[in-house]
């Protein structure tokens, strides 16, 4: 495999990047008075995930993934630790390194998987952590957050802004490709039917076009379309259907359908 | 305070951030708020003074130099510091499984330029050092193994380095040269 331009090597001209960027910046540059709270959300697999890590990267954030458990301690912990500085033991030492780190270098707060910690403690925590220090907060997490945190009106009234993950566009197959599989020229037919088949989703369409470019190298060509791929199945996240005898049949009461 | 290479990027920001708030200051300033020498705060000012991000206030024979922040000026060097292996264990701490053209992808930014070339070595050494599982074993001129971080230990990146060594053949043993262990 050689090196191709490097335009192209990078996740930064995917669409959902784009987004999660702009967020942030106007997080950052906003006027004062404003809030800097963020809420990037969407279902699962649309590369949130990539976003975020070309946001810590490209702005040099500080960026922790939310677990279901250790409650706040676990998570100014993470947040600590991720600064760069060693954590205190008590939560309100571990609040005020991590308020005065944020202040003073001014990163932006990047809380991946938001979901997990909607609790009044936590969430308050993460309010106050971002009116003590000033940093923008991003908060990313499943479709349903928003909605989530109505719950807490000062935190749904801090929020800056609302960005929602769209699904891939075929601008996104294109350049996905070049990334996945630069050694093959793909078809703009066998391009849709990977976009419709992912389901428009960043993680199945990555796998899918992995699965083209081996494909590919192994018969060795040097471009595809729909009729080489041949009606070959694709990496749908569909569940495999289910065996016929693996499980007895469910007994129907009542009225027969016909 | 005392200044490693590991800090000293966050200590340059947060003097920065504190220089930021300020009318107009002087080396003494930021050797006063980050306790560090003197020196030291001048070695920072002097960076600054060279990405342009400062403006003269007064200076001259045996006056106290002092400068204030230009308006609008980002300390843009917290970013331009990171080298392509930061970038590349920041993205492979957040991937679940990774090839290394997926951690060169992930881990390129307009500033930190990474090839697939210093992925695969990165991901190499890293293996080598039993930071890496391989998940999925690597078919030669087909797929690329797949990797698992099975050692995330932290933010900071481990670095490759060559170290001088005595290797003794009759004991078998290394030792690194001014290496603690």
């Amino acid at each position: 495999m050689t090196e191709r331009g490097e335009l192209y090597n990078t996740v930064a001209p995917l669409a959902n990047v784009t987004r999660l960027m702009a967020l942030i910046d106007r997080a950052q540059n906003r006027g004062p008075g404003l809030p800097g709270l963020g809420c990037f959300y969407g279902r699962a697999g649309l590369g949130k995930t990539t976003a975020g890590i070309y946001a810590t990267n490209t702005l040099n954030a500080c960026h922790v993934e939310a677990l279901p458990f250790g409650g706040l301690k676990k998570l100014m912990e993470m947040i600590v630790t991720e600064l760069g500085l060693r954590p205190k033991r008590l939560i309100p030492d571990l609040f005020d390194q991590a308020a005065q780190e944020l202040a003073m270098t001014g990163r932006p707060l990047i809380i991946d998987e938001a979901d997990h910690i909607l609790s009044t403690k936590t969430i308050e925590a993460v309010r106050h952590l971002h009116d003590k220090s000033g940093a923008p907060v991003i908060l990313m997490g499943e479709e349903l957050l928003p909605q989530r945190l109505q719950a807490w009106e000062r935190v749904h009234g801090r929020m800056l802004a609302w960005v929602e993950a769209e699904p891939a566009t075929l601008d996104d197959v294109g350049h996905l490709a070049r990334v996945y599989a630069p050694d093959v020229e793909i078809a703009p037919e066998l391009r849709e039917a990977v976009l419709t088949s992912s389901k428009a989703s960043m993680r199945y369409i990555s796998t899918n076009l992995a699965a083209l470019a081996e494909f590919a190298a192994v018969r060795g060509l040097r471009r595809m379309t729909l009729a080489d791929w041949g009606g070959g199945a694709f990496h749908t996240g569909e569940p495999p259907t289910l065996r016929r005898g693996a499980v007895p049949a469910v007994t129907r009461r009542g009225r027969a359908v016909a | 305070m005392r200044v490693s290479p590991a800090n000293a990027q966050s200590t340059a920001d947060a003097a920065f951030a504190h220089a930021a708030t300020l009318e107009s200051f002087g080396t003494a300033d930021i050797a006063l708020k980050m306790a560090v020498t003197e020196d030291y705060a001048r070695k920072i000012v002097r960076a600054w003074n060279k990405a342009g991000l400062l403006d003269e206030v007064r200076s001259g024979h045996r006056i106290r130099s002092l400068w204030k922040v230009r308006d609008g000026a980002k300390p843009v060097l917290a970013a331009r510091a990171r080298s392509p292996e930061q970038n590349m264990w920041t993205a492979m701490r957040q991937m679940k499984s990774f090839s290394p053209r997926e951690v060169a992808v992930h881990a390129a930014t307009e500033e930190t330029e990474v090839t697939l070339e210093a992925a695969q070595d990165y991901c190499r050494a890293l293996l080598g050092a039993s930071y890496l599982a391989v998940a999925r074993k690597a078919v030669p001129g087909k797929t690329a193994a797949i990797y698992r971080l099975t050692k995330n230990t932290g933010p900071r990146a481990p670095r490759v380095s060559r170290v001088r060594a005595v290797v003794d053949a009759n004991t078998e043993q290394t030792i690194v040269i001014g290496g603690g262990q």
